[in-house]
């Protein structure tokens, strides 16, 4: 029997839903990052911001899972960054705020279906999606690429 | 019984006879005294005287007084003759015929012949002045009773002009008298609507000094609103800082806890430290969220009392405005109401006078009035005087047309020249109505003409077109009809003269007229006829 593993999650809230990053892949939530749009490139792309001295492609998560338009009105950006890579490449994900950090019970299996939802819980009542973070990793290297 | 004549020559030979008786007588006794004296040549003697007695006798006294007789005789048929022509003569002057008075008196000597002419013009003439006057008089008249019934019409209208006016003044002096009340009461209600003006000007000086004060009261209300919003504003700033701390603590408390997280198990009392961090942080939001909400309510509060102290500002200041225009308006009607109070008086005085004044014109108009109604009686005896004058006019016009005289103005001498002409058309029915014609278009004055024969009955008539215009002619105006019923045919029928009828009313035209009829005689002198005008009165004065 698989025995469940406690994980914690940083709750963050885009465009009217909630969203769970994971804890250990979050850098650091910044407020009131300058962001520069960019030209071409993902369509959920909100553009290019500077972070450590290092260029930042920043995201906007709500464009990123419902395929909309970036909105440039997001109030936190969270650096998001591969497990155990402390110096590896980083990720800006544009969120409208940064609620808090739980602790969730870490699946053996992701059981979600959705495009970039690992899958789905629920904190306090309220319905949270937990981002699938090695596929943005992935698909961000494979634009990279 | 012997005639007169006869018996006068009887009565001259009885003086021979005697004279011869007496001789013839003397020479008897004579021849018997000489028979006893023997005496013969004595007998002869006296026989011889006889006889040349005789002889002178018959030779120097009675045939000189059969001459005288023959003589006298003469003389006393020329005396009947001459009598009886002044007889004529008288006659025709009694009857007014100064025209054959003259005809008639041509046969008498010449000093009769000369003293009736004379007498005849004399009186022909003083006709025709009276004739000439009384036209004059009944023009006169006439003018006159025009110009006084004129004269009394315009008075009459004067009269009642004069008491139209004196009813308007009587009128104008009452209304005068209203005014004059109303002016007086005017003038007290302008004297206490003043007072109350006084009284209300001290009223709205008190109102606009409250007014003043509310205002002045709202504009401290207004900057103590403005200085509150002002303090609002910074306690906005103070709670931006507060909030942006907060979210500042609420990331740092974020990123310790994710710090944390990758410390393990060593980060654990760390993460809670942050998790409290992070709970404060979002407590001092939720707070000052809190706070904010109020503090948004207390401004909203004071934007609403700065909204209503600049409305109460403004309408402060308007009422202040109005009031400030009302006590000027006040000011102005207390000045009005004195000039009005003022002016009201002087109206009162103004027409107390004007009532006076109208009285003594109504007076003056009673007077007036009178002295028109006066006027107006004299004038209308005037007109009655000018009517009896017209009407004695007339009656001397009347009385000189019953003379006949040389003169065109006598209607029976020019009646007598028209028979003159008719004479020449005796049976000739159209030339006597184309005469009849002529007489009525050269008298203006005649309104029918007609000739009568010696049986009366009317033989032609003609009506003058100008006065009888289109009336229609009464059934007594007819050829055929009979006259011998009227007056006038019965005298000129009776004595052959003219005449003249007194006034009557005319069935032809409705106006008093009066009918002058001629006898028409042919070249003999033998009556035919009688020509007869109907003299229209209103129109007499153009004969």
């Amino acid at each position: 029997m698989d025995r469940e593993e406690n994980r914690r999650y940083l709750l963050v809230r885009s465009g009217g839903a909630s969203w769970g990053l994971p804890a250990d892949q979050v850098r650091r939530v910044l407020r009131g990052l300058a962001c520069h749009p960019a030209p071409g490139g993902w369509p959920h792309l909100l553009g290019l911001a500077q972070y450590g001295g290092e260029p930042l492609a920043v995201l906007d998560l709500h464009a990123l899972v419902s395929g909309g338009t970036p909105r440039s009105n997001h109030r936190a950006t969270v650096i998001l960054g591969r497990r155990g890579d402390k110096f590896g490449a980083v990720l800006g994900l544009a969120i409208d705020e940064a609620l808090r950090v739980v602790t969730l019970a870490d699946p053996a299996q992701a059981d979600s279906a959705a495009a970039w939802i690992e899958r789905a819980v629920t904190v306090d009542g309220d319905s949270v999606n937990v981002l699938d973070t090695a596929r943005l990793f992935s698909a961000s290297e494979d634009a990279d690429a | 019984m012997p005639e007169r004549s006869e018996w006068r020559t009887h009565r001259d030979l009885i003086g021979p006879g005697l004279l011869v008786i007496v001789i013839l007588a003397g020479g008897a006794l004579l021849d018997a005294a000489a028979n006893e004296l023997r005496e013969e040549w004595l007998v002869r003697a006296f026989l011889v005287v006889g006889v040349l007695a005789i002889v002178s006798y018959v030779m120097t006294v009675y045939l000189p007084q059969r001459r005288i007789a023959r003589e006298l005789r003469s003389l006393q048929e020329r005396y009947r003759v001459q009598c009886e022509t002044l007889e004529r003569t008288l006659d025709e002057l009694k009857h007014g015929d100064m025209v054959a008075a003259g005809d008639t008196a041509a046969s008498l000597p010449d000093d009769m012949r000369g003293a009736v002419e004379g007498a005849s013009r004399a009186l022909a003439a003083l006709i025709q002045q009276i004739q000439s006057s009384s036209v004059e008089v009944a023009t006169a008249a006439g003018t006159v009773q025009r110009t006084s019934s004129e004269l009394a019409s315009a008075s009459s209208q004067q009269a009642a002009a004069v008491v139209e006016i004196t009813a308007t003044t009587e009128e104008l002096a009452r209304t005068a008298g209203q005014i004059a009340s109303n002016a007086a009461s005017q003038a007290d209600l302008a004297a206490h609507a003043e007072k109350t003006g006084d009284t209300g000007a001290v009223s709205v000086e008190l109102a606009v000094a409250g007014v003043e004060a509310v205002r002045q009261h709202v504009e401290a209300i207004a900057g103590r609103a403005d200085t509150l919003g002002s303090r609002s504003r910074e306690i906005y700033r103070i709670l931006d800082l507060i909030t942006e701390i907060a979210q500042e603590t609420h990331i740092l408390a974020l990123n310790a806890a994710i710090e944390a997280s990758d410390a393990g198990e060593y980060g654990e009392r760390f993460s809670v430290v942050a998790e409290e961090v992070r709970r404060l942080a979002e407590r001092s939001r939720e707070s000052v969220d809190s706070v904010r909400s109020h503090i948004d309510e207390f401004a909203g509060s004071i934007r609403g009392v700065v909204v209503a102290t600049e409305e109460g500002s403004k309408a402060a200041q308007q009422v202040l405005n109005q009031s400030r225009a009302s006590e000027k308006a006040i000011t102005t009607l207390r000045t009005a109401l004195a000039d009005t109070a003022q002016a009201a008086r002087e109206i009162s005085l103004a027409t107390q006078e004007q009532r006076t004044a109208s009285d003594q014109v109504v007076m003056t108009l009673h007077d007036v009035s009178e002295v028109v109604q006066r006027i107006t009686n004299g004038l209308s005896e005037y007109t009655g005087a000018s009517e009896r004058l017209n009407h004695l006019a007339l009656s001397i016009q009347l009385l000189t047309q019953s003379f006949r005289i040389e003169s065109h103005h006598s209607l029976k001498h020019q009646l007598s020249k028209w028979t003159g002409r008719l004479q020449d058309f005796t049976g000739n029915l159209e030339a006597v109505e184309g005469l009849l014609h002529d007489l009525a278009d050269e008298c203006p004055f005649v309104e029918l003409v007609y000739l009568v024969d010696l049986s009366g009955s009317m033989i032609s008539f003609v009506a003058n077109p100008e006065l009888v215009e289109n009336r229609e002619l009464p059934g007594s105006v007819a050829v055929g009809q009979s006259y011998t019923d009227r007056p006038w045919f019965q005298a000129v029928a009776r004595e052959g003269r003219s005449a003249v009828t007194p006034i009557y009313d005319s069935l032809l035209t409705g106006d008093p007229c009066f009918t002058i009829t001629v006898a028409v005689r042919n070249a003999g002198g033998a009556m035919m006829g009688a020509l007869g005008v109907d003299v229209n009165l209103p129109n007499w004065t153009k004969i």
